[in-house]
């Protein structure tokens, strides 16, 4: 059998239209995977060996009758365990709902079916999201997630198992989901590729709740070129999700070049890693063989992460409501995470509801400031994967970063690529964030492609794959 | 001293910095959290005050509520993380410049 379990989703699919290898093979070999080496990532909950293998085997009887479902025909993937699939346990990372199942499946799941991709497994993720405050790894009944660079730090969350498995090899792709950070820091301290699509890009029909007005579902992937296949793949409307647009989405590829123009905030680079600050240098020089470089630009003066936060709380809270009256938060695995619901249940309505007042200007500003550039380039963090064993603000106290647009943009839903740049401290992955303005995934992907057919960080296995 | 007065006097003096007011200013009458107005060392007059006011109440709200649930440590942070929801709330007040549109 060839070698498949670093490459790329059209690579794959080359293979298997060749008749090098089947879609039966392909999912044996991720299912094997998933298995051995899953556990010391903490990176599964559940393999669906023989639903996986059923799916499989539907799809070589289809391409053997010259049915074709396109580029993710055949090829195996995971969700976070935070999207439901009929008749497998949908935890949400916590243990209180180990064997909770739901009646379907997400649209996320269906679209992916439809589009000939292999579903075998479910994949670990900090509990609820994070949504509760926590502040270790230790936030899973699964374990804390592990990256496949050093398996003695983090993951990342709240997305750890998506991360970890794409960057082992267990899969070629994995749907995460970010409310704020969580497809960020896996893809970060994973080395792979994420994307964080615009709001409303992606339904959410099926999957969990933690910020109705905040919550996104996207890829994380070998390439910027795969984010955009499986993206094509899963946006669109849905009757079942009513925030959830119809513009359509577009792949890169067929575009002709043209010069882009990437921006960097002021204090961008401010008490970040020397390593990473020294790869983001050599990044911004790749960038400039294709985009004009304008630095020194300034966020909109809001208070970005305090409206971020006061949303995330009071949606959070409504969301969870049922878990903290019903006692069941205590279950949680993180001690701070059992009693991080409650403040959440007495954030004033009047609060809440002048957040999202100014986000509307707030996003209005940011827009206009994102009108100058394709993209806005940083750091996606400012240091490499923490240590598993250290609480989360002690990992690296002297480096927390600088001016971050994170907060900003994911209150107002705009999209992000996260790239791997090079090796920091230790051999660890750093990244590479491109910021641009709503429904601009398609010129992210495309910059994105360019900087990584210039490089090959994204070609890089972990040590011992 | 007895045992439940005993826990009570923990549970004032592990709240009273995360509210950020002096131990001295709490009381807790029956089942009511209370601030001492009267207190010489209370807080300051004016904003700090009905500030301090609001985060005590929404505490009592969840101590009267899930109180049985939390230690004195754990209603101290929960205290803390309402606290810090109120300090973002006025960030965000000063930045609203839409006068309710």
């Amino acid at each position: 059998m060839a070698k498949v379990d670093f490459l790329t989703i059209p690579a794959l699919g080359r293979l298997l239209r060749a008749r090098r290898i089947s879609a039966v093979e392909l999912a044996e070999r991720s299912l094997e995977r998933l298995e051995q080496l899953g556990p010391g990532y903490n990176a599964v909950v559940h393999v669906l060996r023989e639903p996986a293998l059923a799916e499989a085997r539907e799809r070589d009887a289809e391409l053997a009758r010259g049915k074709d479902r396109g580029p993710l025909h055949g090829i195996p993937y995971g969700v976070k365990d935070l999207l439901a699939v009929a008749g497998a346990p949908t935890t949400w990372g916590a243990s209180g709902y180990r064997n909770r199942l739901h009646q379907g499946d997400a649209t996320v799941v269906r679209r992916l079916r439809r589009a000939g991709a292999v579903l075998c497994a479910k994949l670990a993720m900090v509990e609820l999201a994070g949504g509760m405050g926590y502040r270790q790894a230790f936030a899973t009944f699964s374990g804390p997630g592990r990256t496949p660079w050093d398996p003695t730090r983090w993951s990342g969350g709240s997305s750890s198992g998506p991360g970890a498995a794409v960057a082992g090899g267990l899969v070629p792709f994995a749907i995460g989901s970010e409310t704020w950070g969580s497809i960020q820091y896996p893809a970060a301290f994973c080395g792979v590729t994420g994307l964080r699509p615009t709001y409303g890009r992606v339904s959410r029909h099926g999957a969990m709740t933690l910020s109705p007005t905040m919550d996104k579902l996207g890829p994380l992937a070998r390439s910027a070129e795969d984010c955009g296949l499986v993206l094509a793949a899963i946006a669109g409307p849905d009757p079942a999700d009513p925030t959830a647009f119809g513009r359509r989405f577009v792949p890169p590829g067929a575009r002709p070049m043209r010069r882009y123009r990437i921006g960097i905030l002021r204090g961008t680079l401010d008490r970040t890693q020397p390593e990473v600050r020294r790869n983001f240098d050599d990044s911004l020089e790749v960038l400039r063989e294709i985009a004009d470089v304008e630095e020194g630009l300034e966020l909109p003066d809001y208070p970005w992460d305090a409206m971020a936060g006061l949303v995330l709380d009071a949606e959070a809270a409504s969301a969870f409501e049922p878990l903290v009256l019903s006692g069941r938060v205590t279950r949680l695995t993180a001690p701070e995470d059992r009693v991080g619901g409650y403040a959440g249940q007495v954030v004033l309505a009047r609060d809440y509801l002048r957040a999202l007042r100014v986000r509307r200007p707030a996003a209005a500003a940011l827009d206009r400031l994102l009108t100058r550039v394709d993209a806005l380039a940083a750091p996606t963090l400012p240091t490499v994967a923490w240590p598993v064993e250290v609480a989360l603000d002690q990992a690296y106290p002297e480096f927390p970063g600088g001016t971050s647009v994170a907060g900003a943009a994911n209150l107002c839903g705009i999209p992000a690529l996260f790239l791997m740049n090079g090796l920091g401290e230790a051999g660890l992955p750093t990244s590479l964030q491109l910021t641009g303005r709503a429904h601009s995934e398609a010129s992210l992907l495309e910059i994105g492609m360019h900087y990584q057919a210039r490089t090959r960080f994204h070609r890089q296995r972990p040590p011992g794959l | 001293m007895n045992r439940r007065s005993f826990a009570e006097s923990l549970a004032l003096a592990a709240l009273a910095p995360a509210l950020g007011v002096p131990v001295e200013s709490l009381r807790l009458r029956g089942a009511e959290l209370t601030l001492d107005p009267a207190s010489s060392v209370g807080p300051g007059p004016g904003e700090d005050e009905s500030a301090a006011s609001l985060a005590l109440t929404l505490v009592e709200i969840i101590r009267l509520e899930y109180g049985s649930r939390l230690t004195p440590a754990e209603l101290a942070g929960v205290a803390e993380q309402i606290q810090a929801g109120l300090d973002r709330a006025d960030l965000i007040r000063r930045a609203d410049r839409s006068h309710g549109v």
